[in-house]
């Protein structure tokens, strides 16, 4: 009774310190590493104080995202005063990519017409153009937001007197078409091809591109002729499918031969929406990272399924920081590299990284340092994302084989 | 049981099956063939969705409408075939390109247009009598051909591309195609003289 007493007093201390309004948000990260350490020291198994200091955990979490009272440009929601500045909100964006799986108007901008859908390509872009849910997606993700609105929507993008856009795809700037843009090109061939045709009726997929909207070159290894082509392109940027993943991660395993790349062959298949091509920039920086260590060769790549999340690792085993990892300040910890993963995956996924980190007075500490977690804010300098927010530590009680980068996708 | 074949919209074997209700009848009426139809459908796709769905032991085929699983529905179908060697046959009209693999297991993506033709009823008659030999019979029958020819054109283009994409998936999938055909020599720029042979002698026999 004592100890349950005493155990007691000991929680409502921290809480009153962690609820303390005087404490920066890196003195509540320090306070709340220190209880969790005391707390391990004290009893691992004690359950309930554990899932006490969660709910603490949860609550300054809560505090912290409380948007900030409108009128201050911080809000960044719609008729927010700061238009570049983005919410992680990796769910948002895994929610509405699936809608092109699911028996909505999207679905058919990228499967094939097998039955007869619509009796015009008018009641067809009808039907899209009804759906707004993209626009939320301008203030969370704006690379995905531009390549939707590019390749099923009209772009603001300047034509020049042929008629070829400036600006191509956000990634992938060689093309420059999409259902409705420019001048409506796909659509008035739809119209004279497919629409209240019984007889030799053709599809839009099979639209021939005019010479000059055809890219020069192959674009990811294949030459672009057909609408159907541009097609599949886009659904390689929002869906690894089949052996996509698995295929990029065999690439660069191939320009990388002196590192062992562990466990790539379990990715067969794996299949799910997320823009692709920002965690495959995410992929190459955190190869770059990696690649400082020259001692350590070994790269282990796992995932876990999970009822709704998707968890990646990518560890190099045997390697720990040599960095030391300032409690008071955690955000010295991060260097360019984690800074451009960070950018890179902004609402995608939530990132972490997973070691024994030795923190300013030289001790050991097996943590999570989570630094992109839901709801923080970064900017958009029109290319890249910078996060702007504080990095949280927590204890990491599994094993600890080296340096892991954790990617924690929504499915 | 031999094969599962989940299809959430059956509107389209009408539309696509060069005999129509015949087809879809014959279908139905095989014993080894089980195709849930309407809300033991759904039910069947949900609990794959939810990795609660308990596939029996005498299960040696799967056929599934791809977009209807979730990204846990068919990594619990892929783990379940590779666990157990059952083949798998993807079909969606979301699928641009045939992808074949034999690898882990026997695993087919195909289009649906591709899917329902007038290759799929002997290829499932084959299958149950034990007579098919590989799941790329519901894509060509000339398949060992196609891939030779395909072989043929890759090794010509690895030579000429500058381009290290697509340099990089072309020898990938001459990889895949050796794997795949497995002749007692490896089809690259030096074996073309082999590989020459082998095409001509199925030719001649066509």
């Amino acid at each position: 009774m004592i100890l349950m007493k005493e155990r007691k007093n000991k929680y409502d201390f921290i809480q009153e310190i962690l609820e303390s309004k005087k404490l920066t948000v890196a003195q509540r990260e320090r306070v709340l590493l220190l209880a969790a350490e005391e707390i391990k020291h004290e009893n691992s198994n004690d359950i309930d104080l554990l899932k006490r200091l969660k709910e603490i955990e949860e609550k300054i979490s809560q505090l912290e995202s409380v948007p900030p009272k409108s009128g201050d440009g911080e809000t960044g929601g719609s008729g927010s005063k700061n238009k570049n500045q983005l919410t992680h909100n990796p769910k948002l964006v895994s929610q509405y990519l699936k809608k092109f799986k699911e028996n909505t108007p999207l679905k058919w901008t990228t499967h094939t017409w097998d039955e007869k859908k619509y009796e015009t390509i008018d009641l067809f872009i009808e039907d899209l153009n009804e759906d707004k849910e993209y626009n939320k997606l301008f203030n969370v993700h704006r690379d995905m937001y531009n390549l939707i609105n590019y390749f099923i929507y009209q772009p603001k993008d300047e034509l020049n007197e042929k008629g070829i856009p400036k600006y191509g795809w956000p990634n992938l700037q060689d093309l420059k078409i999409g259902w409705q843009f420019p001048n409506h090109l796909l659509i008035n061939w739809c119209k004279e091809n497919f629409d209240n045709k019984e007889d030799n009726r053709k599809y839009p997929f099979q639209f021939n591109l005019p010479k000059e909207l055809q890219p020069q070159k192959p674009i990811k290894g294949k030459m672009i002729t057909t609408f159907e082509n541009v097609v599949d392109i886009f659904k390689t940027e929002i869906q690894f499918r089949e052996d996509y993943f698995y295929k990029e991660l065999k690439k660069r395993n191939s320009r990388l031969a002196d590192y062992k790349f562990e466990g790539i062959e379990n990715f067969k298949n794996l299949d799910f929406y997320t823009y692709t091509n920002g965690f495959l920039s995410a992929l190459d920086t955190v190869l770059n990272e990696i690649k400082k260590n020259e001692t350590e060769k070994n790269i282990l790549f796992s995932y876990e399924m999970q009822e709704n999340d998707l968890i990646i690792d990518i560890t190099q085993l045997n390697s720990f920081p040599t960095r030391k990892l300032n409690t008071n300040n955690l955000a010295h910890f991060l260097g360019g590299g984690m800074n451009a993963i960070s950018g890179s995956i902004f609402s995608l996924c939530d990132f972490s990284i997973i070691s024994k980190f030795t923190n300013e007075k030289n001790n050991e500490i097996s943590g999570e340092l989570l630094i992109v977690y839901d709801g923080i804010k970064g900017n958009w300098s029109g290319k890249d994302v910078s996060i702007n927010a504080v990095p949280r530590l927590q204890v990491y009680n599994k094993e600890i084989t080296g340096f892991t980068y954790r990617f924690k996708f929504y499915l | 049981m031999k094969i599962l074949f989940v299809e959430d919209r059956p509107s389209r074997q009408l539309l696509f099956l060069p005999n129509k209700e015949k087809d879809v009848e014959h279908i139905r009426s095989l014993k080894s063939v089980y195709m849930p139809e309407s809300n033991e459908c759904k039910e069947i796709i949900a609990q794959i969705n939810q990795n609660n769905y308990n596939f029996e032991n005498s299960l040696k085929l799967i056929i599934v409408h791809k977009s209807a699983l979730e990204t846990r529905g068919l990594e619990y179908i892929n783990n379940f075939c590779k666990n157990e060697k059952v083949k798998l046959v993807c079909f969606s009209g979301g699928i641009s390109q045939l992808t074949y693999n034999n690898e882990d297991y026997e695993f087919l993506n195909i289009n649906s247009s591709d899917f329902y033709t007038e290759r799929l009823v002997p290829f499932l008659n084959g299958f149950i009598a034990e007579k098919s030999e590989t799941l790329l019979e519901l894509a060509n029958k000339e398949w060992k051909l196609s891939y030779m020819l395909l072989a043929r054109q890759i090794i010509g283009s690895i030579a000429l591309e500058n381009d290290e994409d697509v340099k990089f998936n072309l020898e990938d999938k001459l990889d895949k195609i050796n794997n795949i055909l497995s002749f007692d020599f490896t089809i690259n720029s030096e074996n073309t003289e082999k590989l020459n042979t082998e095409i001509k002698r199925i030719i001649l026999s066509l």
